[in-house]
């Protein structure tokens, strides 16, 4: 009887160690975001009342923009600040071709595939570089009574893109619509992370199996909806 | 005695359901918990980049305040956050012991260690050899390889101590309950019993079987690590011409660092103490020792198993710009589609 109980103390007292030690694994990955951007949309919508493309202006972090700056400043060659800028542009673009420009569109249920931005500039405005470019549908979208939502998001959460604000919430001008009738309403959704859904991904991304990264549960959801 | 058993049986089937609700009640805390120290962190990385901008354009005392205000605060959460340092040093003060003045002082070296890596990694690559910040920034990943590389051969160091002082430690000499079960559970100590048999004379403290020389690496191997964000800032501090506002963050990020690394290092200090008091009670000095042996060993395991994980998955941790490091797709494809020459970080 004595035997047994020191017996089990012993695996009790490993158990603790390991349990101890292994309970902050899952989360390890659990990062917060090294950077931001504030990103305005512009849905145009075409003459026959179909979503065409998806104009995004980003704006990056303070920070961001001043290494950014600093790289081009410092590059070689006789191209001007402008030339530097647009070829900075096209690397960005390049980057991001593969990722879904981090774009992530849904009309009612289905995804929606996006085509190739060809449309793109970056400048500097006020220490800040921003980031416009023109993501078109594969083929323009009749919304009738569907909303249509997109999420824009980096997967990592390195960077956190949300809508452009003015300390309440999202700006006016954060998403509108181009060519729209008046049939069609907007609205911004905040992120609303499920803390253990967080968690598994969390967890997941240690061994590489998430399917998407954190990034998608700190998303902001926008959506269009327009009346048939 | 039959009646016995099953009242045993009923309450252990009732304490498991409690400490089952239990772990689901922490769980399901302890997820909202970081849920919400990640909007912390990201509020104050917020607040921070536009203290240093801000402290740029118009130097005053309360800018000056407010910096080091929020920078003291960042440095708590971001301790409070994540990070394989905490749970390797958790993890050795739990298994190898301590006392409470050497888990301070090893909270207190590892993070100011963390803070010194990112200033001299600036100041050495930006300052000294010209490097662009954000190549700086990529050379995090490398330090960061290190860092796991030497977590796993901590681990593997104290699993060989681990298993010599196991090895040393008497069998079956002493008489007593754990004695018993210790010879009964491994056979294959047995032969040892000639030559050590000599009780509870090779006793030794567990305060001192954690020498200095496993602290030192421990905190080496964690302090290594410089935070990419904590880079960032001073590199982007540099090009506002504010390398000393970014170092004095930086440094005050550190002291709140290690407050809250203190507290969890604290935390696991008693709980051993705790835990061996209670061992104490139950079982032999030999009895003992083999068990804090196992513990040692378990505890070099997870760090081995901590160091390994973080090597595998530090591949695709996302320490590296998002927008201008090639994706794994792109990778593949022509080198023509490359950034131009002078963008291109050493590093790749």
């Amino acid at each position: 009887m004595e035997r047994m109980t020191a017996r089990k103390r012993s695996v009790w007292w490993r158990r603790l160690v390991l349990g101890a030690a292994l309970s902050m694994l899952p989360g390890l990955a659990l990062a917060h975001p090294h950077g931001w951007i504030d990103m305005s949309m512009r849905v145009i919508i075409d003459d026959d009342g179909r979503v065409e493309a998806l104009h995004q202006r980003w704006r990056m972090d303070p920070f961001y923009s001043l290494v950014l700056l600093e790289e081009l400043g410092r590059a070689q060659g006789e191209e001007s600040l402008e030339q530097r800028l647009d070829l900075l542009g096209m690397e960005i673009r390049d980057t991001l071709a593969p990722q879904g420009y981090f774009t992530e569109l849904h009309h009612g249920e289905a995804a929606v595939g996006l085509g190739e931005v060809r449309e793109y500039t970056v400048m500097e405005r006020d220490g800040r570089v921003e980031f416009i470019f023109l993501l078109p549908l594969e083929t323009p979208l009749l919304l009738e009574n569907e909303p249509l939502v997109y999420r824009v998001f980096d997967p990592t959460y390195y960077i956190e893109i949300l809508h452009e604000e003015n300390g309440e919430g999202p700006s006016d001008d954060a998403l509108v619509l181009t060519g729209a009738e008046s049939r069609c309403s907007t609205r911004i959704l905040p992120a609303d992370p499920d803390p253990a859904k967080i968690a598994q991904a969390a967890r997941l991304d240690i061994t590489d199996e998430a399917p998407d990264g954190l990034g998608r549960y700190f998303a902001e959801t926008g959506e269009i909806q327009c009346d048939a | 005695m039959r009646r016995m058993t099953g009242a045993v049986w009923l309450g252990g089937l009732a304490g498991l359901f409690v400490v089952a609700g239990l772990i689901w009640l922490f769980q399901g805390g302890a997820q909202a918990i970081s849920l919400q120290v990640v909007a912390w962190q990201r509020d104050l990385h917020r607040a921070l980049t536009l203290a240093i901008t801000e402290l740029s354009g118009a130097p005053s005392p309360a800018a000056w305040a407010t910096l080091l205000g929020i920078s003291f605060g960042y440095g708590v959460f971001h301790a409070a956050g994540p990070g394989h340092g905490k749970a390797v040093l958790t993890t050795y003060l739990l298994s190898q012991g301590g006392a409470l003045r050497r888990a301070l002082a090893l909270s207190c070296a590892a993070s100011l260690l963390q803070a010194l890596v990112a200033i001299t990694l600036v100041a050495v690559l930006v300052h000294g050899l010209g490097w662009l910040t954000r190549q700086a920034m990529g050379s995090v990943v490398w330090v960061e390889q290190a860092s796991f590389f030497m977590v796993t051969l901590l681990g593997l160091w104290l699993c060989w101590r681990a298993v010599r002082q196991l090895r040393r430690t008497p069998a079956a000499a002493s008489v007593g309950a754990a004695a018993t079960i210790a010879s009964h559970d491994h056979e294959h100590q047995h032969h040892h019993h000639d030559h050590c048999g000599c009780g509870s004379a090779h006793h030794v403290d567990p305060r001192q079987a954690a020498d200095w020389r496993t602290a030192l690496a421990t905190v080496v191997a964690i302090g290594i690590r410089p935070c990419s964000g904590g880079v960032l800032l001073l590199g982007a501090a540099s090009l506002l011409g504010q390398f000393w506002v970014g170092v004095s963050a930086v440094l005050v990020m550190a002291a709140g660092t290690a407050l809250a690394v203190s507290a969890l290092a604290l935390a696991s200090v008693m709980a051993r103490g705790w835990a061996e008091r209670r061992l104490a009670r139950q079982a032999s000095g030999s009895g003992v020792q083999r068990m804090v042996g196992w513990a040692a060993l378990a505890g070099g395991l997870t760090i081995v198993l901590l160091g390994v994980s973080l090597s595998v998955a530090g591949v695709s941790s996302p320490s590296r710009d998002p927008l201008l490091t090639p994706g794994a797709e792109r990778s593949g494809q022509s080198q023509g589609d490359e950034a131009p020459a002078p963008r291109t970080s050493p590093f790749g």
